[in-house]
């Protein structure tokens, strides 16, 4: 499994440089714009991109055959490939942290402004694994290609519930909980994050043993 | 003889295709050539042994292992080479090297570097920028560099120009040097099985026609040839495969001596396996 994620990583670090260009470039915007929110969005569409990206290569090179035929079990080969897009979340959850408390503390925004900052990049990590979750069986059941037009579908439909919320929020009755609920997403999406992502694995790990490459 | 491989009456079905009770073996210390035209079940067969895909029925056994319950432990001693270098394009040799270094605790960076370097492949350039020959080269360093005693390839040498083929093959006899090793190498490249197998199975239309010692099936079969009345008198339980023209007919026969001297009067020539795939092939359509 090790080699699989090194795989994984050089990939990454193949196509690393004009990926960390727009990071830094994300970095400055924010610290012009005493705001991370171009850094947040760019490495959440970031890590998703990426993601599907990886999938889309192994097929190019006609890897999943060999490494089936590789003594590796086929539950470690997902296994891999998911705990690689936790660590790339995470590595961009912190990269967010920090700009957002370096943004904070250099507008004296203070500790304040900080943890406000950590909120959303916890939010920004919570939504990247719901969205991924979500994705990963379809892309393990249909492969990269189908699963495409599933990307688009999975990322139309937060925008149609954020509209639905956004319309019920003008009914007196619900809006107080609309609120409890919007201003407890930075512990609901990453712990629901977390579970989903677990789940997802148990089912894609459960298609891909099956599956007939 | 112990065998590597024992492939007992496996069965698998597609919408369009299946492989029919396929049995075969491969002893220890030999090469097979696993031959049949495209389409023929070889890749399926392969990919079944490394339960790549799943077997209908039947028993496939490795090292005397099941495939299935032990496979992970079988692999570790299988150097696979499939069809396309299945290495990603950005990679580098090095890249390569790290990744497998991270799958097979055996693996030998200095051994996979030195038969890159016997491969003269150059180590500085992207695998994109590789030719095909190149690229089936490194696939086959990283199948030898893990102390495999058993090689499973499909179709290594096709597309492949004579010299980079014959490099290969030669690779291939220095690996059986090693009694314990053994190679399955499926190919419709029937001049290189011939050069280097010692058994050759041949797979037509998902089931097996013929599995037997090179040496026996070029001792044995056979091709008559004649006019089409001489070939009258032929019986039709004699003849494997056919092919006519105008005025002459030939046919695949088992048994080239027993046909000398059944039918005097028709040439009986020795047929090569190329001969006996085509006719085969062809006593299947008729």
């Amino acid at each position: 499994m090790k080699g699989l994620m090194i795989k994984d990583f050089l990939l990454f670090w193949k196509n690393a440089k004009i990926i960390l260009a727009v990071y830094v470039i994300g970095i400055v915007v924010s610290f012009f714009k005493a705001s991370s929110n171009f850094l947040t969005v760019f490495i959440t569409l970031f890590s998703i991109m990426w993601i599907v990206n990886l999938f889309a290569l192994d097929l190019q090179a006609k890897w999943d055959p060999y490494c089936v035929g590789l003594p590796v079990p086929r539950r470690k080969i997902v296994l891999a490939r998911y705990l690689f897009f936790l660590l790339i979340v995470l590595a961009g959850t912190i990269l967010i942290m920090a700009d957002g408390i370096a943004v904070a503390f250099r507008y004296g925004g203070g500790w304040a402004e900080a943890s406000q900052a950590m909120n959303e990049a916890w939010i920004m990590m919570g939504g990247c694994l719901i969205f991924v979750s979500i994705l990963l069986p379809f892309v393990y059941q249909f492969g990269i290609n189908k699963a495409r037009f599933i990307v688009i579908v999975v990322a139309i439909l937060p925008a149609i519930l954020v509209s639905i919320i956004g319309n019920g929020n003008s009914d007196e009755m619900t809006a107080p909980y609309l609120d409890k609920i919007l201003s407890s997403l930075n512990w609901i999406l990453p712990l629901g994050g977390a579970a989903l992502f677990l789940i997802s694995y148990a089912i894609s790990g459960a298609i891909f043993q099956k599956k007939e490459l | 003889m112990e065998n590597m491989i024992e492939v007992i009456n496996v069965e698998k079905s597609y919408r369009d295709f299946s492989l029919n009770h396929v049995t075969f073996a491969l002893p220890k210390g030999s090469i097979m050539g696993f031959v049949g035209a495209n389409g023929a079940g070889k890749s399926t067969t392969i990919k079944l042994i490394l339960n790549i895909i799943r077997r209908d029925s039947g028993e496939i056994r490795v090292f005397g292992k099941d495939n299935i319950k032990r496979e992970q432990e079988i692999k570790q001693e299988i150097g696979l080479v499939m069809d396309d270098c299945s290495f990603h394009d950005a990679f580098h040799a090095k890249d390569v090297a790290a990744i497998l270094n991270g799958i097979y605790p055996n693996f030998e960076r200095k051994q996979f570097f030195s038969y890159l370097d016997r491969f003269r492949i150059p180590v500085q350039k992207k695998i994109k920028d590789y030719s095909r020959g190149m690229k089936m080269k490194l696939s086959i360093a990283a199948a030898l560099s893990h102390h495999a005693k058993l090689l499973i390839m499909d179709e290594p040498t096709s597309g492949l120009d004579p010299i980079v083929r014959s490099e290969i093959l030669d690779l291939f006899m220095d690996f059986i040097q090693e009694e314990e090793h053994g190679v399955l190498l499926s190919s419709h490249i029937t001049s290189d099985l011939e050069k280097i197998c010692d058994y050759i199975t041949f797979i037509d239309n998902g089931s097996i026609v013929l599995s037997e010692e090179k040496d026996t099936i070029l001792d044995h079969y056979g091709i008559i040839k004649g006019g089409r009345e001489a070939f009258r008198k032929v019986d039709d339980r004699d003849i494997i495969g056919k092919k006519s023209t105008s005025l002459n007919c030939e046919a695949l026969v088992r048994d080239r001596m027993q046909m000398k001297r059944k039918y005097p009067d028709l040439l009986v020539e020795p047929a090569q396996i190329e001969d006996i795939m085509v006719f085969i092939r062809r006593g299947q359509e008729v």
